[in-house]
Parts: C-alpha cells; sequence; structure tokens
C-alpha cells in the first residue's frame, strides 16, 4: 500500500515546488521539473508493459542508428540523420516507440558528445518529434511522400525552437528575446529541415521496406498482436 | 587513480551535481554566482578535465548573453548610452551579466559531470530502479561502437571490390553511399534480432528480476560528506528564502545581499570538492612527511 502511494505523492510534490517556483519567477528550473515529469508516462509504461527481448532490441539499433548519425555531423550544425531515424521508427512503430527511441537517442550520443543542460531538452524535442511522427502517421494511407516531407520540414523548426526556448529562458527573458532567438535561429533550422527532407526523399523508401517486413515478420510492437 | 570527490558513494557525488545545478539557477546574485563560478572552475582544473576547447565556447557563450541581454532589453533606469535610438541601460547589463555567470556556471558542472559520472556509475545509480530502461542504454552504448566498426567494415569492402586507377563519376560515389547506408541499417536491424533470439535462449525474461552488482559500500566518509553538503545546501536556500533576497534588478538595481551568512553558506557548498580533494594532498604529503 505504502510502495504505491511513493510515486503519486512524489510527483504532486515536484508540481507543488514547480508552482512555487513559478510563482517566485525561478523559471529554469520550473522548466526541467517539467521536461522531467513529462518522461515519467513513457518510462513508466516502458518499464511495465510486457516486452519480448527482440522489442527491446529493436528499440535500441534503432536508438543507437539515430545516435551514431549525430556524432560524425558534430561539427556541421543541424545537420544529422538522427531526426529521420526517428520519424521513421515513429511512423512504423507508433508514437510511443517513437518517443522512447528519441529520447533515448539523445542521452546515449550525449554520453559520447558530451552532456549539458541541455541534454534534458533535447531528449524531450526529440521524443516530442517520434511521438508527433506515430500520431500523424498513424494510418498507412496518409504516408505519402508530399506529406512526410512537409512534416519533415516543419520537424526542423520545431526542433529548433524548443531548443532556443531553453536558451532564451536560461539567459534572458521577455517576449521579444523569445521572438528574437526564433528569427536568429532560422538558418540553422533551415539546414536540419532540408537535411530531414533529403533524408526521407532518399531513404525513406528502403528503410520503411527494412522496418516493416521486420515488424510483420516477427510481429513486434505492432498495435494487434495476434502472432506476437 | 580515484581520489577525493571520485571516490564517493556515486549518489552522493550525483546529489552534490544536482543540488549544485539548482543553487546556480536558483541563487540569481551576481557576486554569489561569481563565487561559485571560481569554486567550479577551480575544480575543472583539479579534476583536469578537457577545457581547452570547451572554455572558448562556454566563455563566447556567456558573452553572447551578457552582450545581447541590453539590447534586448529596454527596462530599468539608468540609462547608460542610445544604440540606434533604443536606450542601453545599466540594470540589464547587471541582469545579463548574472544570466552569463549562472549560465556559465551550469556548463561547467556539466564538465566535471562528464568527468565524474562515468556511464558505469551511471548504471550503478539507475539499474535497480528502472532496469529496463537502463538496459536500453547499456546496449546502445554497446551498438554505437559497434555499428561505427561495422560501417568502417562494410566501406572497406566496397572499396576492394572496385578497380584501383579508375576514377569514379560523382554519381556512382553517390549510389554506393546510398547503398552502404541502406545495407548497415537492414544489417544492424537483423543483428538485433539475432542478439534478441540469442538472449532469449540464455533465459532472458525467464526470471522476473535482473540483478547487477558493483563494489560501493556506503562509508563513514560518504555519510558525513552528505551530512556536510546537506547542510551548506539547505542553509543557503533556506537564507535566500527565509529572508527573500531575490531582487528585482530593473526595480530597484544591484546592493549586495543584507545577510552576509550567505556568501559563506554558499561558499562552504561549492567549495566542497575543492576541499575533499585538498584533504586527500594534506594526507598524502604528510604521509611522505613521516616516513
Amino acid at each position: 500500500m505504502a510502495k504505491k502511494l511513493i510515486l503519486p505523492v512524489l510527483v504532486i510534490g515536484v508540481l507543488v515546488l514547480a508552482y512555487t517556483l513559478f510563482l517566485e519567477k525561478y523559471y529554469l528550473p520550473v522548466s526541467f521539473l517539467i521536461i522531467l515529469l513529462s518522461f515519467l508516462p513513457f518510462l513508466l509504461r516502458f518499464e511495465r508493459q510486457e516486452r519480448g527481448a527482440e522489442e527491446i532490441l529493436l528499440l535500441a539499433i534503432l536508438a543507437s542508428v539515430a545516435a551514431v548519425g549525430r556524432v560524425p555531423f558534430a561539427a556541421l550544425p543541424s545537420v544529422q540523420p538522427t531526426t529521420f531515424v526517428i520519424m521513421m521508427t515513429g511512423i512504423v512503430f507508433g508514437g510511443e516507440s517513437g518517443f522512447i527511441v528519441g529520447a533515448t537517442a539523445a542521452l546515449v550520443s550525449n554520453l559520447f558528445l558530451g552532456q549539458g543542460p541541455y541534454t534534458p531538452w533535447q531528449m524531450f524535442a526529440w521524443g516530442l518529434l517520434g511521438l508527433l511522427s506515430g500520431v500523424l502517421f498513424r494510418s498507412p494511407s496518409s504516408r505519402r511522400m508530399p506529406l512526410l516531407c512537409l512534416a519533415g520540414f516543419v520537424y526542423g523548426f520545431l526542433f529548433g525552437w524548443i531548443m532556443d526556448t531553453w536558451f532564451v529562458l536560461a539567459g534572458f527573458g521577455g517576449a521579444e528575446s523569445y521572438l528574437a532567438a526564433y528569427a536568429a535561429s532560422t538558418l540553422f533550422n533551415l539546414n536540419h529541415s532540408i537535411c530531414n527532407v533529403v533524408f526521407l526523399l532518399l531513404f525513406y523508401q528502403p528503410f520503411y521496406r527494412v522496418l516493416e517486413r521486420v515488424k510483420v515478420k516477427y510481429g513486434l510492437l505492432s498495435e494487434n498482436r495476434f502472432y506476437s | 587513480m580515484q581520489t577525493g570527490f571520485q571516490n564517493l558513494n556515486p549518489a552522493v557525488s550525483f546529489v552534490y551535481l544536482l543540488l549544485a545545478v539548482i543553487l546556480s539557477m536558483v541563487l540569481l546574485d551576481p557576486l554569489l554566482l561569481m563565487l561559485g563560478l571560481v569554486f567550479v572552475f577551480g575544480w575543472c582544473l583539479l579534476e583536469k578535465c578537457a577545457l581547452d576547447g570547451s572554455l572558448l565556447w562556454i566563455t563566447g557563450t556567456g558573452l553572447f548573453v551578457l552582450l545581447l541581454n541590453p539590447l534586448l532589453n529596454h527596462r530599468g533606469r539608468t540609462v547608460l548610452f542610445y544604440f540606434f535610438e533604443n536606450p542601453v541601460t545599466l540594470e540589464s547589463f547587471l541582469y545579463g551579466f548574472t544570466a552569463a555567470v549562472s549560465i556559465m556556471t551550469v556548463f561547467l558542472i556539466f564538465m566535471v559531470y562528464n568527468r565524474i559520472i562515468t556511464p558505469d556509475k551511471f548504471m550503478f545509480l539507475f539499474s535497480k530502479r528502472l532496469p529496463r530502461t537502463s538496459l536500453l542504454i547499456m546496449m546502445c552504448l554497446r551498438f554505437i561502437p559497434a555499428l561505427q566498426q561495422q560501417y568502417r567494415e562494410l566501406s572497406g569492402v566496397q572499396r576492394v571490390k572496385h578497380p584501383v586507377g579508375r576514377k569514379r563519376r560523382r554519381r556512382e560515389t553517390l549510389q554506393e553511399a546510398f547503398r552502404l547506408l541502406t545495407l548497415l541499417f537492414s544489417g544492424a536491424i537483423c543483428g538485433a534480432i539475432e542478439t534478441a533470439q540469442s538472449m532469449r535462449a540464455r533465459g532472458y525474461g525467464v526470471y522476473a528480476r535482473r540483478t547487477g552488482w558493483r563494489e560501493q559500500r556506503l562509508t563513514a566518509a560518504d555519510l558525513l560528506a552528505s551530512v556536510y553538503i546537506l547542510c551548506t545546501f539547505l542553509g543557503t536556500i533556506g537564507l535566500w528564502y527565509g529572508f527573500d533576497l531575490k531582487q528585482d534588478f530593473f526595480q530597484t538595481g544591484w546592493q549586495p545581499l543584507g545577510q552576509p551568512a550567505i556568501y559563506i553558506a554558499a561558499g562552504f557548498f561549492y567549495a566542497f570538492p575543492i576541499l575533499t580533494e585538498g584533504v586527500e594532498r594534506l594526507k598524502w604529503s604528510f604521509s611522505n612527511w613521516n616516513s
């Protein structure tokens, strides 16, 4: 009984703490608390759901492919196939897997590139993109190239703006600074967007075929589990 | 060889780093933060963090925040000068300075974090509560170098397949890179399935609980350290909130904080890693001196 109560009490405690900090205008600590709380439902579901070894391994390899793509391009700002791989995961295996792969890829690649205060934000941003892809492209009929490219393009800006938000929260304040930051990062975001679209155009078909085949053949991570 | 702070229990050092980040984000007072920055920087030097490249961009970020703030924020009373007809105020400089020091301190703390919380300590901290997540992260840590290795092997094979001396056209090179990436991807996926089946064959998932082990005891030093950390942290945060020391720079400008005790408490908090390291060095020099 007492063990079941720990988590809700903890969550409520964190929320109360966040609220008092918010009233005192400490926006940066509040944002970190809320971001960490947003991981909780996915984390808990991942820990509690019945999952075979194959499914964990598949998520791990997808996150590693996404993370590996980030390391060699670290010198070029915003150019990486990470978003593309996370997007593919979301589309084929659903939003939940997309979130897990996105967040894990950010965390793990930063174990190589160096953690920073931006790690939770990156985890959140990439996780969100994975989740969004899963929700938007749920039905196979919606997976058409123009729509996919549009989504990839928008994702570049979405990701950039989320990352700008933390920086403005940390160093500045006031509405004008947000607008200025969003405007200033346009070039980087455009880089990211174009890179997403290029990857989608080139690699969507072969990657989709590989993932779909694994999914059907082994009955992994699919919503209807007839054959698992 | 691990000494001083690195020898502490991972839980203690993790909590200390976390609290240090929190303090550096909450105590928005230029003098207090400067105190923190100096101590954290000294700690970085002691731990021999690879600072050469990072120092440049950390300072760059700080300068960026410091210089851009007055241009974006026009609140405040003391106008220093006009920049393209926009007032640049002393208060916004103060605010920018505070924010810049705060950001730089947090970045430096993360530099030390990377040095101290190694991946195995990270696993030690989280594998008990979150077994599946930490398994996932652990496997990713193995897969990333493995994938890089596989990529090198594949590209080596592809290079050997082609006759030497013929200059390839750009289209061919591109096609090759394309095929290589697809190959790597499908190979990785198939490998993952195979690994999973082998894990299952060895009994993964048969027992509900997985256990891990790392030699780590809670020593008297750990207990002492946690008491010290908690006391100084609670003292600092209590003084800060108890006397409501937060100032709105745009309203009142900056004055030294009314409670000098908070400088002492925060100083003792930030100095903790340097103190532990210093005690060890002293012990070392005395042990040499006796013999």
